[in-house]
């Protein structure tokens, strides 16, 4: 008998057509990420998410059977990539919900996506970005005006910015005599801002101030998006995005952080894969613009602050330990090239500042982008992302909590939840009892799943029309046709049936995938709630309500009071903003004001921990209930609800 | 300069309730108990009316009765090995609903089937004249399976059924709406729970009015403080007018409190706490006052000794009963 622990063997990886060469006993998703082919996998391979689903087509792996897969699906060769293990040559189909949908609807309908990403920048602020490009003319030196080289230039650079202090590398300054003269004095400076000084990163004969670029990222747990911005007019040029690939190592942050602190080189790779979404998001927007690295010369950086740490390999992982300190939360900016993302070899990124561990950039930053630290307004900004937000402020303070809500609405724990991509529900609509349900996608893809504003919809949609109650429970005896029994004798709703969805299989809400959005719900609803009695207000003192998030594309308000997760004010002070934090990473790329601001921000903002308050738990209960246990706080939702009943005896 | 008034004035009150129906109202009772009413906290009767007085409800098992600590089945004797004596006996002891407790039903203990229930129930229903609490094991499937044959089997008797909890309720509420019976409405001693089941109860068709609370308790010296801190809030709510929280609240007295070690353990076992004769039923009627405290309508017990205690106090406040 051979060996086996020498023994290799092929996997061809469908549709991709990638083959890697493993030993054998190796898993399915190691060989996946050996050949670079992503699957998803939210526990990280702990074989407990049921996420990472492939199709042997042929040959034999062992074991991956697991009761994540019915029967059927077992007799059709779908095993469990994490516990699948090669046993001889394979040929492995990913099946499109196991893939990465590498590009969001970003890319082909800009417009429609990201038309309210930017509808709080009203206001567009005066061009001053914090890299510069200065075109000078600089007076040849003769024996009266006997100014060094350095000084010249510095003078010069003075006048246009209004700012005195300088500094410069050694490369550029051993360079600079001689680039001067052969330049005829005439040179673009590149001056990059870092407070109150300011480094001239690069000096080049002639003008290049035409060409003068920045990226503004938003560091996602699950989703990384970039928009290129030319730094000379302050315009977005365009937009991509992709998911955070270090989504392999865990779905959330806390994996992520243990990834990084117990895996050998765990660090690394997270940083690794982060900056190498950054950069081929980058390459893209390059090859679509036809533009160099070297034109981009400012990337502004948004995310949590695990996010943050991770971008740079700082170390989270005390973080999650008490007392729970990051290791920075304002850093200052670092040159590109030393955190591995490839711009202008003298670049900068700039990440904008975190506030505490739980509450990082991506808040500061949409803050500042939606101006709340200006308002006069009491306002409350919402960000549901992979997990919940709240800051409850205006321009005299601002408080920030942060809602244990989970992914719930970023669609990575349910069934057949998805991001907000091509071909996820994102509206519907259920009429006539059950009988009829009207529903549209992102980029009108046949559905292959949900996104979080169409969970939204949905769960509104089942409350109205009495397919659920109000404690979440499918009505398993109104007679609906969609509501059946499905895995382990749970009841789920079938919103498409396999024949009309994009990856002939059904797409249904099951029983849990409810009870983990009324959870998440709930968790939304009671951190606003307690943050603002804490503070000595209620609801009906909020006037105006910011949802930020990429759950989706657009928010039907309506639905997101119905079910309780925003409070019932009237509908004219609850807005959605949608990616607030890129909006404001953008807005910072293009004023030094506002990445100022973003800093006083997050120097100001208070931290109020929800759950050493001892009133928390109770208002949890009462909120995890379509729409709230105290009703009464719902008048326009009890209003609707009665008239469904009526209209339904009727 | 006067001395100001520091009544609080409320503005709601638990609901007034009546278990049991006599031949005039359709049933076959010949006493029908009626309770709630109450519009202050206990004993400050100044600032609302003081309500009916509770009501002391025996409980009856459908299976084996030997379980029973020994103590109690000392007194009940030989009653324990059918649910019409034992029903007979507790009426003796002063009991003026029996509640059937179909723990037999319970597929882990006897699994016994609905036509048995039915017969359990129309046995206690033939013995005895008082209203009739019945309670099912609490395994939601074969509760749903025999509870609405006992609403049937009890139709007319207007009966209090138990119980309802937020995640199973559809069932027992169609069969109680059918035969007018009353319904007990469980959460785990969480008021938000306990408001989320009424409306749930209240959204299929319920009323309100015709439901009773049950917060799952606890007894003496295993957290009746808690206990009562809940049960004060829940209280305060309805005073101040939270219709979903103005049902009169049931406590499972008997069962808590004989679960105690310090109740039902031997001389040997619990030495310091005095004789076993006395202090089960002390254990039990300790935990009953300090419950109606905290605002329990109906108490459901187990030992004489303990219910003449309980009945003694109840004559305290309001006066020896009938009067």
């Amino acid at each position: 008998m051979k060996a086996m622990t020498s023994k290799t063997y092929t996997v061809l990886f469908t549709p991709e057509q990638v083959e890697v060469q493993v030993e054998s006993g190796t898993t399915i998703l190691a060989a996946a990420a050996q050949a670079g082919v992503f699957i998803n996998s939210l526990c990280g391979g702990d074989g407990v998410c049921g996420k990472c689903r492939v199709i042997v087509r042929l040959g034999e792996a062992q074991g991956g059977t697991t009761n994540h897969l019915t029967r059927v699906e077992i007799q059709q060769g779908y095993i469990l990539a994490c516990e699948g293990r090669v046993m001889s040559d394979l040929v492995v189909e990913v099946p499109p919900e196991s893939q990465l949908t590498s590009d969001m609807l970003a890319e082909e309908h800009p417009a429609e996506q990201f038309a309210e990403t930017f509808l709080m920048r009203t206001h567009v602020p005066k061009l001053d970005p914090l890299v510069r490009k200065v075109y000078l003319e600089l007076p040849a030196p003769t024996l009266e005006n006997n100014l060094a080289d350095l000084e010249r230039l510095e003078h010069a650079l003075s006048k246009s910015l209004g700012t005195q202090e300088f500094q410069m590398g050694l490369k550029i300054t051993q360079r600079l005599a001689t680039l001067l003269r052969s330049s005829d004095w005439k040179v673009t400076a590149t001056a990059a801002y870092r407070g109150s000084l300011t480094e001239i990163t690069e000096v080049e004969c002639g003008n290049t101030s035409r060409c003068n670029l920045g990226v503004a990222v938003d560091v996602g747990t699950t989703t990384v998006m970039a928009q290129l911005i030319d730094l000379t007019t302050g315009g977005t040029m365009g937009i991509a995005s992709r998911y955070n690939s270090q989504i392999r190592y865990g779905g959330d942050i806390i994996r992520r952080i243990m990834h990084a602190s117990q895996e050998e080189g765990g660090l690394s790779t997270l940083q690794q894969a982060i900056t190498g979404d950054i950069n081929s998001l980058i390459q893209k927007l390059q090859q679509k613009f036809r533009l160099g690295c070297a034109d981009i010369t400012t990337v502004t950086a948004a995310g949590n602050t695990t996010m943050m740490h991770c971008l740079l390999g700082i170390l989270p992982d005390y973080i999650r330990k008490e007392p729970y300190v990051g290791a920075a939360y304002c850093p200052p900016p670092f040159r590109a090239a030393e955190v591995g993302i490839k711009i202008n070899a003298r670049g900068l990124v700039y990440c904008l500042p975190c506030v505490s561990s739980f509450v990082g950039a991506d808040i500061t930053a949409g803050v500042m982008a939606v101006e709340m630290h200006k308002s006069d307004k009491l306002t409350m900004f919402v960000d549901i992302g992979t997990n919940g937000e709240i800051v409850i402020g205006h321009k005299e303070f601002l408080v920030a909590a942060s809602a244990s809500a989970g992914p719930a609405f970023e669609g990575t724990d349910s069934h057949d939840g998805m991001r907000a991509s091509a071909g996820a529900i994102d509206h519907l609509q259920i009429y006539n009892k059950d009988r009829l349900l009207s529903f549209s996608t992102i980029g009108g893809k046949p559905p292959v799943g949900i996104c979080g504003t169409g969970y939204i919809d949905l769960l509104a949609e089942l409350l109205k029309n009495g397919l659920m109650d109000k404690r979440g429970k499918l009505n398993t005896t109104c007679g609906s046709k969609r509501i059946r029994s499905g895995e382990h004798g749970q009841p789920e709703y079938v919103v498409i049936r396999a024949r009309d969805s994009g990856r002939g299989k059904d797409v249904v809400i099951t029983q849990a995938d409810i009870a983990n959005m009324l959870r998440a719900k709930g968790a939304i609803y009671s951190a606003g709630q307690v943050l603002l009695q804490s503070l000595g207000y209620t609801f009906d003192d909020v006037e105006r309500v910011l949802v930020a998030g990429g759950f989706g594309t657009s928010l039907n308000v309506e639905s997101a009071v119905t079910i309780g997760l925003l409070p019932d004010l009237p509908r004219q002070r609850i807005q959605f903003v949608g990616n607030a934090s890129i909006s404001g990473a953008g807005l910072a790329a293009v004023s030094r004001r506002k990445y100022d601001e973003a800093r006083e921000i997050a120097q100001s903002m208070t931290y109020f921990e929800l759950s050493t308050d001892p009133t928390f738990m109770g208002e949890l209960v009462s909120a995890c209930f379509f729409p709230h246990t105290d009703i009464q706080r719902f008048p326009s939702v009890m209003e609707a609800l009665a008239d469904g009943r009526l209209s339904k005896e009727g | 300069m006067a001395v100001p008034d520091t009544k609080e004035k409320w503005t709601g009150k638990v609901n007034t309730l009546t278990l049991g129906a006599t031949s005039e109202q359709g049933g076959t009772r010949t006493s029908t108990v009626t309770i709630g009413g109450v519009g202050c906290l206990p004993s400050l009767e100044f600032e609302g009316p003081k309500g009916n007085r509770p009501a002391i409800a025996v409980e009856v098992w459908d299976g084996d009765g030997e379980a029973m600590p020994a103590p109690l089945r000392q007194v009940y004797g030989d009653s324990l090995k059918n649910v019409a004596d034992w029903a007979k006996k507790a009426v003796e002891f002063g009991a003026e609903m029996i509640c059937l407790k179909l723990q037999g039903t319970h597929p882990d203990a006897g699994d016994r089937s609905a036509e048995q229930a039915c017969d359990d129930v129309k046995a206690v229903l033939g013995a005895v004249g008082v209203p009739l609490i019945v309670w099912g094991s609490g395994v939601n499937d074969k509760d749903n399976e025999v509870l609405p044959r006992c609403c049937q089997a009890a139709s007319g008797e207007n009966c209090l059924f138990g119980s309802i909890t937020e995640k199973n309720y559809r069932t027992l509420v169609a069969a109680c709406l059918a035969d007018k019976h009353k319904l007990l409405a469980e959460s785990p001693l969480d008021i938000n729970i306990a408001k989320q089941v009424n409306i749930l109860a209240s959204d299929v068709g319920f009323a309100l009015e015709d439901l009773v609370v049950f917060p799952t308790t606890a007894s003496l010296g295993y957290g009746l403080e808690y206990v009562y801190s809940i049960m004060e809030r829940g209280r305060l709510a309805a005073l101040t007018g939270d219709k979903l929280l103005q049902q009169p609240v049931l406590c499972n007295i008997g069962f808590e409190a004989w679960r105690a070690k310090e109740a039902r353990g031997t001389d040997e076992e619990v030495p310091g706490f005095g004789p076993a004769e006395k202090r089960g039923p002390l254990w039990e009627a300790a935990t009953a006052t300090n419950l109606f405290q905290a605002g329990a309508d109906i108490f459901v017990m187990r030992h004489p000794e303990a219910i003449r205690m309980v009945s003694e106090s109840l004559d305290e406040y309001y006066g020896p009963k009938g009067s």
